[in-house]
């Protein structure tokens, strides 16, 4: 699918990342990265950096709009806060470094984008128990993997899951449990 | 991520039924002891599953993106690199078959073995006291003794998955790697299993101490995962 910011996409875009919809979400990943990179390549960053904070504020507004904490009107709102939340990272970066003292002058979006920097103390232990929990999720085999991902991820019911896998719906129940405790094993191994 | 708090598959059912906003009889889920904990604790790990998936997917996504410099330098420079790179690996491979051979494979097989953590010592996830106590003895590192355990279990079950893979990986702990293969290399018994691409990692270590590194590359492609692929790279670098 061809990404474009006409007004028939606003809503199939908000729809996508509502209910995760991988296709149109990496389109719009693709198509929105270039403008993070030169922002931070022409900032003192690195390819690696941009990388980095664009995953990083990427992965914060697909949580915002999931959780419906974001509603936006338009694709041009998803950009500018996709954008503005990267920006601040980066000057979040620079500025522990101690490299950077600047303070961003943006209005509303940045004021919504900031509020990733309240509750720091309680994000960070979050962060750090997520970065726990994904290198155990990526630990786990691949059957369990697909489990989990079509069930959490893409909300299959246990019924179509079992119907897919060929087996009983109180088995795919099963399994998924099984699969469960085994991250939970992994995560407490990480921590 | 608690793991502190058990919770039963009958509860997480009920559970999960009722945050997914189904039907759940009342009198069930208040039957539950800790309630409150236990939804606080699936809800996050649900959330913690479902964010860790989006990473995953992130990360993902960026190797659709070609950075330029990377691009240019493969244009310009591919073919004199290449040949550079081709001289240096076969000087290289000569090296370090020479040199490493003998002692390759056990260097590998020591660096990534590590015994799976086990399952949860909980009597409620298994209904049968002999492979409990197996379980016991096999953290607390005991393998002979668990081996001793579950075999006569297997007696009954000689296709059940679990109890392949623990043996075997017991077997591997005590440093018995063509004793392991006999219950790691069946990939048939762990088709579509939690443990698939688990016994392939251990029966492909199991290989590399015998020096069998093709055997090895062949189970880890069949069965990708991370440290799996991982270790599939280690074993192409060696070569």
């Amino acid at each position: 699918m061809e990404y474009t910011t006409q007004n028939q996409m606003e809503f199939p875009l908000l729809d996508a990342f509502l209910t995760n919809k991988e296709a149109p979400i990496r389109e719009f990943y693709i198509a929105e990265y270039p403008k993070t990179k030169r922002h931070i390549l022409a900032h003192g960053g690195s390819l690696e950096n941009a990388k980095d904070v664009f995953q990083d504020a990427f992965f914060s507004c697909w949580k915002k709009l999931s959780d419906g904490k974001f509603s936006p009107q338009t694709i041009t709102e998803i950009q500018a806060y996709l954008f503005t939340a990267a920006k601040n990272k980066w000057i979040d970066i620079k500025r522990r470094e101690g490299k950077n003292r600047e303070v961003s002058l943006d209005t509303y979006i940045v004021s919504m984008a900031e509020d990733d920097n309240l509750f720091k103390e309680e994000k960070d232990k979050k962060e750090e128990q997520l970065t726990i929990t994904l290198g155990a999720f990526e630990k786990l085999g691949r059957a369990c993997k697909e489990l989990l991902t079509q069930f959490y991820f893409e909300k299959t019911s246990l019924k179509l899951i079992a119907e897919q896998l060929n087996i009983e719906e109180a088995s795919a129940k099963n399994k998924k449990y099984r699969c469960i405790q085994k991250l939970k094993e992994l995560a407490s191994e990480l921590n | 991520m608690n793991p502190n708090i058990h919770i039963t598959p009958e509860e997480w059912s009920l559970i999960e039924a009722h945050l997914d906003d189904q039907k759940v009889s009342k009198a069930s889920l208040l039957n539950i002891p800790q309630l409150e904990e236990k939804i606080k604790q699936i809800q996050t790990i649900r959330e913690e599953i479902e964010d860790s998936i989006r990473q995953s997917k992130i990360k993902a996504f960026h190797s659709h993106i070609l950075d330029k410099k990377t691009v240019s330098m493969k244009r310009s420079n591919a073919k004199t690199i290449w040949y550079s790179m081709a001289a240096v690996l076969v000087v290289l491979i000569g090296i370090f078959w020479f040199i490493q051979r003998p002692s390759a494979s056990e260097k590998l097989f020591v660096e990534h073995f590590k015994p799976d953590v086990g399952l949860p010592l909980k009597m409620g996830t298994t209904n049968s006291v002999e492979f409990y106590e197996g379980m016991v003895a096999y953290k607390q590192g005991n393998y002979k003794s668990a081996i001793d355990q579950w075999q006569v279990l297997l007696k009954d079950n000689p296709t059940n998955d679990t109890l392949n893979y623990f043996i075997g990986v017991s077997h591997l702990a005590e440093g018995n790697s063509l004793k392991s293969l006999q219950y790691l290399e069946n990939q048939e018994q762990y088709n579509e299993g939690i443990f698939e691409e688990d016994a392939a990692y251990y029966a492909a270590l199991a290989n590399i101490k015998e020096g069998k590194f093709n055997e090895a590359k062949r189970l880890l492609e069949k069965n990708p995962s991370s440290r799996n692929t991982e270790l599939l790279q280690e074993i192409e670098h060696l070569k």
